[in-house]
């Protein structure tokens, strides 16, 4: 164990040590410090929602912590999760330091990554206040919840795989076990939908009935969270236990029938290191491409030529990869939209919300979420290699096609979303295609920005300045589009509500100009080569 | 025998990348595994050094190679050498020195080994700090600090400079000289021409050659490289 411990103070003394050397990431972090303190203080007035959130709560909880533990076991019985780097593979499994207290060292590792990613969680504070209308003790519920999911699904990950990656038979009773909960789910939300009549608040209930509770590792932690918010100490301690058992069993049973576990986490871990290797060298948009694809029909999609080819050349891997319009950030975006669409149609019912600010809410908060899930996609993956250079055809046409695929795809998940939302919240058809279509425009913007950002960091960046300095252009480079599109739209809710749409049009046009205007300033993109 | 590797079958999924590989190699001896890119060559390395689980069995100087025992005296140069960013060199070498439970003379050795590999000025540097070359080199260094019986290297001499080559070369067969059996897995004929005891010929996860040296010596004037292609030409 001493070896271990020393690897670890050291790697903490060295990185203290190396921000004294570095001045202005002391500021960076101070301003993050503040920031953070910033979001704790208790706010102004909440909005002026008056209803109780806390069926609200527990639904999205439960889907968000849902949505993590499945992403996380699903990786854990197909490729396996690691929380190793590369340097343990070579240093420490071939060392005769035992496996067991190689595996402790890395699930304490693991829960202070986890603690850094519970971080960024605090800047929902205000959020979780002003909408949730959540105290102290909720705010702290919510978070440690989310901290606990995080340490214990990655701990599952890694448990699940070990145990069934090496027995196909045992991987086959996993996924038959998951995606059969999961199917249970879905069919009693049904049932209980069709006994209760389809409208919101029986979704609500449902996650409300007791039986939730005992979702395996979901259903516990967040009956912990709930049970803190609802003043029930004895609840959220008895399923607080039960959450962190479940992976304590994972790990005992790994240790006791698998000490063996080095080739479990070997792949994952070289996948790891070779993906941070990529961003390391700049190759920003970098992506493990290592899943089961397969090369099935061979040949180009369509016929394009010159700047076009590499448009078509996206589309060629995309008939593989089987992601041509979606992926799991669409689902999360889509999901929401539909969640949206009910709660704004019942506020639109009770009268407590006017569709005008339905529409500005909605359009606000899909862009927030979109904030954090959108993917640099492939353009940034094209930067990396030679071609778009070489090829003879004109930058802007060599810009525009490579980014095609990214403006296809958030165009139809926007148009997909609002077409959702519009209609089960009876909002007027313009709001459909002006809604989409700016949320596809700052889709571009929030590309442009990374882009931006990696451009101006180069390799060098750590991941924490590098997500500083993105969400600080970011709102840089929105706020005047911020500003027009606020601005016009009060002036539209005074004079003339139908005039409305022009605000939307505005700001989908700063939303082009800039991103374009962004892209041509991280230049010359193409021509400036620093591969 | 140091090394005893017995019908050594891995699997990954469908793919068999080592296929019934049986092979020995003596105290004292180098053995090259040579192969083109994608006969199994790294395969067979993680699965000697414990890695990876196989069917067949593994020895190292009588011990399981998944023991304790057996680990304390191997030393593994990775293909890829990954270093721990927030770890300097001179701390490397703590960090090996504390999980092997060396002696006193291990920081000696390290200083010395430092100094052959032309790490002394770099010892205050962070992991995340040195160039590829250079972080081979502490990578090397960290493997032979145990003072290895049985030394396993992947591609070593990928991204070192000539004088590193040269050096390596050299503590390698002082080693050998000392006993050490080493095991060295590469595409690169060239380099090892002249260095080896035992030769092992991999293609497709299989060994379809071995020579030895000493006793069977290559064909009139055959050289390595002429053996090499007039086997794996003729295979898929």
């Amino acid at each position: 164990m001493r070896a271990l411990s020393y690897l670890f103070l050291t790697s903490i003394k060295n990185y203290l040590l190396q921000m004294l050397k570095k001045p202005v990431l002391i500021v960076v972090y101070a301003l993050f410090a503040a920031m953070m303190v910033f979001a704790m203080l208790p706010g102004g007035r909440s909005v002026g929602i008056s209803m109780d959130m806390t069926p609200v709560l527990r639904a999205g909880a439960f889907c968000l912590f849902a949505f993590v533990a499945y992403s996380s076991i699903s990786k854990g019985l197909k490729t396996g999760s690691t929380f190793f780097s590369m340097p343990d593979v070579n240093m420490l499994f071939t060392s005769p330091i035992r496996p067991q207290a190689v595996l402790l060292y890395g699930v304490v590792r693991q829960m202070g990554m986890s603690a850094l990613a519970t971080l960024f969680m605090l800047f929902q504070i205000p959020n979780m206040r002003n909408l949730l209308h959540l105290s102290g003790t909720g705010i702290f519920a919510v978070t440690s919840g989310w901290f606990i999911l995080l340490v214990c699904a990655q701990i599952v990950s890694l448990c699940t795989y070990s145990l069934t990656a090496p027995y196909p038979q045992r991987r086959r009773i996993g996924n038959y076990a998951m995606y059969g909960l999961i199917a249970a789910m879905v069919a009693g939300l049904g049932g209980y939908l069709l006994s209760r009549g389809g409208d919101m608040q029986a979704v609500l209930d449902y996650f409300g009935l007791p039986i939730i509770d005992y979702v395996p590792l979901v259903g516990w932690i967040n009956a912990y969270v709930m049970g803190l918010i609802a003043g029930d100490t004895g609840k959220a301690l008895l399923f607080l236990l039960l959450a962190i058992f479940f992976p304590a069993l994972g790990i005992v049973l790994v240790q006791r029938t698998n000490s063996d576990y080095y080739e479990d986490v070997l792949q994952a871990t070289e996948q790891t290191f070779v993906l941070k290797q990529a961003v390391k060298d700049g190759k920003i948009g970098a992506k493990n491409t290592n899943r089961n694809v397969r090369a099935g029909k061979s040949g180009m999609v369509g016929k394009g030529q010159g700047a076009s080819a590499f448009f078509f050349r996206h589309l060629t891997e995309q008939r593989r990869t089987g992601m041509i319009l979606f992926d799991k950030g669409s689902l999360v975006i889509i999901v929401g939209a539909a969640i949206g669409g009910i709660i704004l149609r019942n506020l639109t019912a009770k009268g407590e919300i006017a569709p005008f600010f339905s529409c500005l809410i909605a359009v606000c908060i899909l862009a927030y979420i979109l904030y954090f899930l959108t993917v640099t996609g492939k353009f940034t993956q094209e930067l990396t290699r030679p071609y778009i250079y070489l090829v003879p055809a004109p930058e802007i046409l060599k810009l525009f096609y490579s980014n095609l695929t990214t403006v296809i795809k958030s165009l139809t998940e926007g148009l997909i979303a609002f077409t959702i939302l519009t209609l089960l919240a009876g909002l007027p058809w313009w709001y459909i295609p002006l809604a989409s279509l700016m949320y596809a425009s700052l889709s571009q913007v929030y590309i442009s920005i990374s882009i931006l950002t990696q451009r101006i960091l180069g390799g060098s960046g750590s991941k924490v300045l590098s997500t500083i300095l993105y969400l600080g252009s970011a709102g840089i480079l929105l706020v005047p589009g911020v500003v027009l599109f606020g601005v016009l739209q009060a002036v539209f809710y005074f004079s003339g509500q139908q005039y409305v749409f022009i605000s939307y049009l505005a700001a989908i046009g700063y939303n082009v100009i800039i991103s374009i205007l962004v892209l041509f300033l991280g230049k010359g993109i193409l021509r400036e080569v620093e591969m | 025998m140091m090394l005893v590797v017995s019908h050594l079958v891995k699997k990954y999924g469908s793919t068999l990348a080592n296929d019934d590989l049986s092979f020995t190699l003596g105290v004292g001896e180098i053995g090259v595994l040579l192969g083109p890119n994608g006969a199994g060559k790294s395969t067979a390395i993680k699965c000697v050094m414990g890695l990876l689980r196989f069917a067949g069995t593994i020895e190292i100087d009588g011990n399981s190679n998944k023991s304790g025992t057996a680990k304390r005296i191997m030393g593994y140069v990775p293909e890829m050498p990954a270093l721990y960013e927030l770890l300097t060199v001179e701390e490397h070498a703590e960090f090996i020195i504390r999980a092997y439970r060396l002696d006193k003379s291990a920081n000696d050795y390290a200083n010395e080994l430092m100094e052959r590999l032309e790490l002394s000025d770099k010892r205050k540097k962070l992991g995340k700090e040195l160039s590829k070359g250079m972080q081979q080199k502490v990578s090397i260094m960290c493997a032979l600090l145990p003072r290895p019986k049985m030394l396993l290297l992947d591609e070593p001499l990928v991204g070192l400079d000539p004088h590193a080559i040269k050096e390596l070369k050299a503590i390698l067969m002082e080693l050998r000289d000392t006993g050490t059996a080493i095991f060295v897995s590469t595409h690169m004929i060239d380099s090892v021409e002249g260095l080896w005891d035992r030769v092992f010929i991999m293609v497709n996860g299989r060994i379809v050659a071995a020579r030895d040296h000493d006793t069977e010596t290559l064909k009139g004037n055959e050289s390595l490289e002429d053996l090499f292609f007039s086997i794996t030409e003729g295979q898929g």
